[in-house]
């Protein structure tokens, strides 16, 4: 070949020759039915075990010890088996990375949290999960921040039995950020995401609240045999540790707001560069 | 800002860990999980606050020191526990016999009668939180990190990675935050409002990201990702599927049917772990130095065990105490707290092997 | 073995070829020198060798390219990096573990080595880089130069016959620069190992290596022995320059062998140069009067004095740890000194914020990524602006690019530009408030030579004007050619101060090239030599 001919080939696009290294696609719908229906059962077996408390049947002689066992057990079972299934369809040594130093860059975050000017509850790993989890996809979101959590528990010795809670609540912050239609307008995006946000930031505080209240309430509900208004002992106590905390709650959920309002678009748009590089296409 | 919470040199203790021998983590874990339990079922001020010394006593032969980065003073946290959970139960609970005070009946939520049961009922359960809390803070201390991720499951040697890169980098992005304030600060930036984060943040978010791609770079040059066979094959999900189900229907079920149930709950959760075990057999990473298992090790899991395992021979158990409806002291029998005590056999092994 | 035919490469959504025909062998056991610009395709080339070009980059390629037997396009960098180790120029951005003996295992851990084999290699790379005295320390409390003997031997642990490097030393200090250069040196020679290595500061390899490529718009421009090849670049060592420009045959790769033809140049020896007349001398711009910094018990700057007159530069040098950058955040008060005082024109300015000081006392700390986060170059300057209350001067803010030579990259991403580019973006940003005192913190590292000179003619423009200028560095090379005064710091106190030719011809270790073949007069760059012959 001459070089003339060469450089007349240069200029057009040359033929695939990577095809080879890409996943294999058998039984794609099966796979991602599987997956759906993982997801939707460890998301039921999360509400079940939030709930429970409330619903579970009086005549039962189970005390709030083992049902908190029971559920922390659950939790982390459910939380094994999303991580299995994630980890198999989104990891690559890119992703890998990439995920490392975001979950790293948030947890110190949340370790500054309190240097962020801010009143109590505020927190501010809400944000980077979500912008995270909407422009990576939903498994990106899970893990970070699934792995956010477990960090930031390591690295100030916060591991407890409330730790499966609270990766798997905020696994699934990032988790259904990624849901988040993609929208066109960086600004509509950003506003959609601001509401998403504030919504999170508020549940958050609620699921929390209600996985930890069985603890903080110990065994009045049951231990008493008379069973005198034990459901009524539950909703109060209930409805007081909610309207108590919920000032806690809105503190959270405004302050992921207004974060992702003032930090959202620039951030939003650095993510999306690099996107592409997390993303190439072999051609 | 405050200038300490991101000193720079504040999260590296995290991470030196001496190579003098420790315990196996896994033994901690038996110990750890044996006293929950105990603190949960044992609801008596009495041994709790035996449980309590215990805990104390373990941590303060093991503790690791580098771990002491992130201590809040246990017993003003204590103390604002007990109190509030003690306030809290007085107004919300209407039980209990021996009336302190009485809030008209039309007040939402905390109207009625309060008594001294209530309150001192919210009190022990504060002291039983602050004891599980005491608990999980000894493990903090006494478990180094570097061996907590040890416990993350082969079947996820990618999500192990993760945590390992995470780790690596906080103390990294610590540095870096600082710098990057510095260059702000030169440049004329002062925080005085949210909107001032966005200097900081984006050059430290935008770094990071590049090192990211260098890393993942470094990592696939050096071989990662030749061999994962993490991708979890069909059937795999349709087990998780199933064993998930299982449980959750047991659980369920359990509560209605008794035995039955609870026996399909242990079927789904041993499907699962079962499992993800085998997914983890498949994994052919291997770890360099692996810890050998030592007698030590297997007295540090007696020794966890051992208040267990005599509490199902003491005849006549009562470990629970309450209250209501009229105030009794809590019983006490010497038997018993001398068995809880065994929660501090593990302060008699050495410190270090 | 490495063998190139007809390679043409072009990055994802690019239509432009990185690589450009390039076909090439390489044989085992050589020692291989990439040189070329920021840019022209040095970084392209190394990555193809172990297959992350075109595997990782994603992009198109076309041609075959052969390593070991492997066919690159189909193996990918999994199967490949049993075959090729590969090193990148930052240290901190590759290594994935925290503690040296865990980071060199995990690429065993991966491919799923026994346990007792692998304590072996890893034995084995420790020893081979002299690592064993560090196996249990953790990455952070290492050198520059020693995270970066981790890294190869890290590369090294699955047993390659070949080493890839990516400017290796670019980031280092020359004593760490020449531990890893060694360290290189001895792979190939006792072991036989292939070593490819990319490198802008060529005076510190060029000895080394049997073979130089000259890369240029992603072509292999020349190709050989570095004796040809050295003839067709652009821009060298000042050695090679001057030997090239009084036609010195064979070409000098040493200062030994240039030692030789430099003694048979007739040349009178120079008096050392009268010292500048002192009669009242003005008052100069910053004064600097035994300052002293601690950190913890630790001092870090005894009794430091020195000062800036207006429209010089002043060279600060100093071992890594000397208290250099130590000094400049002190001047603006980041971290704020304990002791001693600091005038500006006369001016204490003590207790100054760094905000405030910094529109007088211009800054650029050592990474100047780490200023940038604006949309456009434009908005960078801005910003600066914006933070000190100042005016939007859009006629002012346009000058000064154009003086940068970033007007064609106004409305650029400033992250994407080159490192050069970035380096001056950063210098508009602190510039823009008008300073009438420049402090840089080693302004030049991993810059190569065209990026370099950039730079100095800013400065000496600057200089003209009136600016005083501080510039940290371990470059003597540059010291030579802009500083008109040196001040040498050493644990934290001055222990050399003057006129540059006399500091640094009075120290073998801060002479530059010149000055070590001349050993005997008072030169430092080619025009004082050629002004003599």
């Amino acid at each position: 070949m001459s070089k003339r001919e060469r450089e007349e080939e240069n200029a057009a696009p040359f033929a695939p020759r990577l095809s080879h290294l890409a996943p294999r696609t058998s039984h794609l719908g099966l796979r991602k039915w599987l997956s759906g229906a993982l997801f939707a059962l460890a998301g039921g077996i999360g509400v079940v075990a939030l709930v429970w408390p409330f619903v579970r049947p009086v005549s039962q002689s189970g005390t709030v010890g083992t049902d908190l066992v029971l559920t922390v057990i659950l939790l982390t079972l459910c939380l094994g088996v999303l991580l299995v299934e994630v980890q198999g369809q989104a990891v690559n040594a890119k992703v890998v990375a990439t995920l490392g130093v975001l979950v790293a860059l948030t947890a110190v975050l949340r370790f500054i949290e309190n240097a962020i000017p801010g009143p109590g509850g505020f927190s501010p790993i809400f944000a980077p999960i979500i912008l995270a989890g909407y422009i990576f996809g939903s498994r990106f979101g899970f893990l970070m921040g699934t792995l956010t959590m477990l960090v930031s528990a390591l690295i100030t010795g916060g591991v407890g039995p409330w730790l499966p809670y609270q990766m798997f609540t905020v696994g699934w912050v990032g988790l259904t950020a990624g849901w988040l239609p993609q929208l066109r307008s960086a600004r509509a995006a950003l506003l959609m995401l601001v509401a998403f946000g504030f919504l999170w930031g508020l549940l958050y505080g609620v699921i929390i609240n209600l996985y930890s209240w069985p603890f903080i309430m110990g065994q009045a509900a049951t231990s008493w045999e008379d069973g005198l208004g034990v459901a009524e002992g539950v909703q109060r106590y209930a409805a007081f540790y909610l309207l108590t905390s919920l000032v806690w709650d809105v503190t959270r959920g405004v302050g992921t707001a207004v974060l992702l309002l003032v930090l959202g678009l620039p951030t939003m748009r650095a993510l999306t560069r690099f996107q592409q590089k997390l993303s190439f296409t072999n051609e | 800002m405050n200038k300490k919470a991101i000193s720079p040199t504040l999260l590296y203790s995290l991470f030196i860990t001496h190579s003098a021998m420790r315990y196996d983590v896994r033994g901690w874990m038996v110990w750890l999980l044996v006293t929950a339990v105990l603190i949960m079922v044992a609801r008596n001020p009495l041994y709790t606050i035996l449980l309590l010394l215990a805990v104390q006593l373990v941590k303060k032969r093991h503790y690791q020191p580098e771990n002491q980065a992130f201590q809040l003073s246990l017993w003003r946290f204590g103390l604002v526990v007990i109190t509030l959970s003690a306030l809290f139960n007085l107004l919300m609970v209407p039980f209990g016999q021996t009336v302190l005070f009485t809030l008209p009946e039309s007040w939402p939520l905390i109207g009625g009668a309060k008594t001294m049961e209530a309150a001192l009922y919210g009190a022990s359960n504060g002291l039983v939180l602050v004891t599980l809390l005491a608990l999980f803070m000894a493990f903090n201390q006494i478990v180094p990190v570097s061996d907590l991720v040890k416990l993350m499951p082969r079947a996820l040697p990618d999500v192990g990675v993760v945590l390992l890169v995470a780790l690596t980098y906080v103390p990294e992005t610590q540095r870096h935050l600082q710098q990057v304030r510095e260059a702000q600060a030169i440049r004329g930036q002062e925080i005085r409002s949210l909107r001032q984060w966005r200097p900081l943040i984006l050059p430290l978010l935008i770094g990071g990201l590049e090192r990211a791609m260098s890393l993942a770079e470094a990592m696939v040059a050096r071989g990662y990702g030749s061999l994962q066979t993490t991708r979890p094959s069909i059937g795999l999900q349709m087990g998780l599927l199933v064993g998930l189900l299982a449980a959750l229907g047991g659980w369920l079920a359990g509560q209605y049917v008794g035995w039955a149930g609870w026996l399909l709950l242990a079927a789904g959760v041993s499907l699962v772990v079962a499992l993800v075990w085998a997914q983890g057999q498949r994994s052919v990473r291997t770890v360099y130095r692996p810890r050998p298992w030592r007698l030590a090790d297997s007295w540090l899991v007696l020794a966890g065990l051992s208040p267990a395992v005599i509490l199902l021979f003491v005849p006549n158990l009562q470990l629970a105490y309450t209250p209501y409806p009229a105030f009794t002291w809590p019983p006490f029998s010497i038997i018993v707290g001398l068995t809880l005590m065994l929660v501090a056999a593990p302060a008699l092994l050495p410190r270090k092997l | 073995m490495i063998k190139l035919q007809d390679i043409y490469y072009f990055y994802p959504d690019s239509t432009t070829a990185v690589l450009n025909d390039i076909s090439l062998e390489i044989e085992p056991g050589e020692f291989v020198l990439v040189v070329g610009e920021s840019g022209a395709g040095k970084s392209t080339l190394l990555r193809l060798f172990n297959g992350l070009v075109p595997h990782f980059s994603g992009g198109k390629i076309q041609g075959t390219a052969v390593v070991n037997g492997h066919d690159v396009i189909h193996s990918g960098p999994q199967i490949l990096s049993r075959e090729v180790g590969f090193v990148h120029q930052t240290p901190e951005a590759q290594a994935v573990l925290d503690k040296v003996e865990p980071e060199i295992a995990f690429a065993l851990e991966n491919a799923g080595i026994p346990p007792a084999e692998m304590r072996l290699r890893v034995e084995e790379v420790l020893d081979l880089l002299d690592l064993t005295p560090l196996r249990h320390r953790t990455l952070v409390t290492l050198s520059g130069g020693e995270r970066q003997r981790v890294a190869i031997a890290a590369a090294l642990a699955l047993r390659p016959s070949i080493l890839v490097l990516d400017e290796p030393t670019s980031q280092l200090d020359p004593q760490s620069a020449a531990d890893v250069l060694k360290a290189l040196v001895r792979l190939n020679e006792d072991l036989g190992l292939t070593i490819i290595v990319a490198e802008h500061r060529l005076e510190r390899v060029l000895r080394y290596a049997d073979r130089l490529i000259y890369v240029n718009h992603g072509r292999v421009a020349a190709d050989g022995h570095p004796q040809e090849v050295l003839n067709q670049l652009p821009l060298v060592p000042p050695l090679i320059e001057l030997s090239q420009k009084l036609n010195w045959r064979p070409l000098p790769l040493t200062i030994k062998e240039g030692q030789r033809h430099a003694r048979r140049l007739i040349v009178t020896r120079q008096p050392p140069p009268a010292s500048p007349p002192r009669s009242s001398p003005p008052e100069p711009l910053l004064t600097i009067k035994n300052v002293g910094q601690q950190y913890g018990d630790k001092v870090a700057l005894r009794d430091v004095s020195l000062s800036i007159q207006a429209g010089e530069i002043v060279a600060l040098l100093g071992r890594n740890g000397a208290g250099k950058s130590t000094l400049l955040r002190g001047l603006v008060n980041l971290h704020p000194l304990v002791k001693g005082e600091v005038r500006l024109r006369g001016e204490s300015i003590h207790g100054r914020a760094t905000a405030d000081l910094c529109r007088t006392i211009g800054y650029l700390p050592q990474n100047p990524d780490d200023l940038l986060f604006a949309e456009t170059v434009r908005e960078e300057l801005w910003a600066t602006l914006t933070n000190h209350g100042l005016p939007l001067d859009e006629a002012w803010v346009a000058e000064l690019l154009e003086e940068l030579g970033l007007t064609a990259v106004v409305e650029a991403y400033p992250r994407d530009l080159s490192v050069g580019q970035r380096q001056r973006v950063a210098l508009g940003a602190i510039m823009v408030t008008r300073p009438q005192v420049l402090l840089l913190d080693e302004p030049t590292r991993g810059l190569d030579y065209g990026a370099k000179r950039a730079l100095v003619g800013l400065w000496q423009r600057w200089q003209a004007r009136g600016m005083g200028l501080l510039l940290v560095t371990h470059d003597v090379e540059l010291v030579a050619q802009v500083a008109q005064r040196v001040v040498v710091l050493s644990e934290g106190e001055v222990i050399a101060e003057g006129n540059t030719a006399v500091v640094l011809n009075a120290s073998p270790l801060f002479a530059p090239q010149i000055a070590r073949l001349f050993p005997q007069q008072n030169w430092l760059t080619i025009q004082d030599v050629l002004a003599h012959i």
